[in-house]
């Protein structure tokens, strides 16, 4: 607080030497006009302050008013009573706040526990659908705000960034782990584990990336150990008419007195030729059937995986369209919408195997230039092969379209 | 307890000096700049001396009013401060109150 003046200090301003002689009339109302506008301007600086030592006095009033209701007569007993009780009030009014607060909690803890309970029993669609009612209800108040509108539209997104993670850990599921033939292909004869896991194996050990490449080449493989196994028959047959031969005039010239040793012992050594070319044919064809088995076993492999994948696929695109047609149409989003159209077939297998997007991808990417997604790094995808190598920044891209969306939105309605 | 000081505003605290002093001059801020020049003025047929003598009855009048207005003023500055003084107390008793409670004594 600036210091107290003096009362010498209180005065008024300095006014203007008076004329030895008469002074004009101008003047005469300038000396009056200055000690009017002083006593305005003084009074008014001294009724602030004590406007201010006023409010501190009914300030320390109420604050006894709330320690005690019967604040008269504490005012009365004195300010010495007050601080005695003190004590005790506050002792008292801590346990009541305490009572208060574990009341309080025990409500809460119950409202959880159903909450939870009643979570447990939705469905990831049923929570998905639950946040689109929650949206919808901000969107149908009156004079629907942009903050609303970002409110509900963030709501919706974190619902769809849950669920497809709950549709990432199904697909994971259904390319690995699990043993429901409905989610990982129909069961193989042939193979080792499931129809996912083995397909990933293979293209693991093939080096390929792509599930459409693959089974190209296994049919190619395939084709070429059928139309092979039929020459390998015939040479081992051929082979074995050989052997045949071979052993007949053995046993000939066994039966001869006269055959000299170095002709049994030639005949010998092409019978035992004969049979190992024999074997060895033998070997080669059982061979070429064993991979032939194995290349029809991971046909049917692929073709159930990606079956399978195709599907979770569909209900994935499903799902996201149902969600998207539920928000405010505008332009971008409807470009975003037509972007996520998924193309059936090679793509689409692709991309539900985890290796490339499925998705049209020059009008996906037109989409989110638009919405100044230009980076492919940003949208999880890489240029060079346009394999989608984070599925979260590609949702997180989407997001960015889709508020983008929402923003330019002047008045939502729904 | 001290009471609480009244202060007048500027406007009636003016008049309040100014009107049994010379109420030409309290009435001087309600009128317009040449209403007041007016007044002040040598009026028609009045002389030299009576003009100098009417003036020299304002000087007076406004050296008489800086008086009784510095005088009110200090007054109301000191009765201010008494009551600041006082609220000041009273801060102090209440804070002493509450700082002077330990949980752990009690």
């Amino acid at each position: 607080m600036p210091a107290k003046p003096t009362p010498e200090e209180i005065n008024v301003p300095d006014l203007p030497q008076q004329a030895p002689e008469v002074v004009t009339a101008k003047d005469r109302v300038l000396q009056v006009q200055q000690r009017f506008d002083a006593a305005q301007s003084e009074v008014f600086a001294l009724q602030q302050k004590l406007d201010q030592l006023k409010f501190i006095q009914q300030q320390l009033l109420e604050g006894q008013a709330l320690e005690d209701p019967d604040a008269a007569a504490l005012e009365a007993e004195g300010i010495d009573a007050a601080a005695r009780d003190m004590p005790a009030k506050l002792d008292a009014k801590i346990e009541e706040l305490s009572r208060q607060e574990q009341e309080k909690r025990a409500v809460m803890d119950q409202t959880n526990s159903r909450l939870e309970a009643l979570r447990k029993q939705l469905s990831p669609e049923d929570e998905l659908f639950l946040a689109l009612d929650q949206a919808s209800s901000f969107m149908k108040k009156e004079n629907v705000t942009m903050k609303d509108a970002l409110k509900a539209f963030l709501l919706v997104l974190a619902a769809i960034q849950k669920y497809f993670k709950y549709l990432t850990g199904e697909l994971d599921k259904a390319m690995g782990k699990i043993t429901e033939p409905a989610k990982t292909g129909a069961e193989v004869p042939g193979i080792t584990g499931t129809p996912a896991e083995h397909t990933r194996r293979i293209l693991r050990e093939s080096g390929e990336t792509s599930a459409t490449t693959l089974k190209q080449k296994k049919t190619e493989e395939r084709d070429r150990l059928q139309a092979g196994i039929p020459a390998i028959e015939k040479s081992r047959d051929m082979a074995k008419g050989g052997l045949v031969t071979a052993e007949e005039r053995l046993k000939t010239l066994r039966a001869k007195s006269d055959t000299k040793t170095d002709d049994l012992r030639t005949a010998e050594s092409a019978v035992d030729t004969a049979r190992r070319e024999v074997d060895q044919l033998n070997r080669d064809l059982a061979d070429a059937q064993k991979k032939f088995e194995q290349a029809k076993a991971d046909l049917t492999a692929i073709d159930s995986a990606v079956a399978a994948c195709e599907q979770m696929q569909v209900r994935l695109k499903d799902v996201l369209m149902q969600v998207l047609a539920k928000l405010p149409a505008t332009g971008d989003l409807a470009k975003a919408l037509a972007a996520l159209e998924v193309k059936p077939g090679a793509n689409g297998i692709d991309i539900a195997l985890g290796f490339k997007t499925g998705m049209d991808m020059p009008k996906l990417l037109k989409a989110f230039n638009t919405a100044g997604v230009t980076n492919l790094d940003t949208l999880g995808v890489n240029a060079a092969t346009n394999e989608v190598t984070s599925p979260l920044k590609f949702i997180e891209a989407m997001q960015k379209v889709a508020l983008r969306a929402v923003t330019e939105v002047p008045k939502p309605t729904v | 307890m001290t009471p609480t000081p009244t202060i007048l505003d500027g406007r009636a605290l003016y008049f309040q000096i100014m009107a049994p002093i010379e109420p030409d001059l309290a009435n001087i801020p309600n009128l317009s700049p040449e209403d007041a020049a007016a007044i002040f003025s040598r009026e028609e047929g009045e002389t030299e001396e009576a003009f100098a003598a009417r003036n020299a009855h304002y000087d007076e009048a406004l050296a008489e009013y800086d008086r009784q207005y510095r005088a009110y003023m200090r007054a109301k500055e000191q009765e201010v401060q008494q009551f600041a003084s006082t609220v000041e107390q009273r801060t102090r008793e209440q804070e002493a109150a509450v700082l002077n409670f330990s949980p752990l004594a009690a």
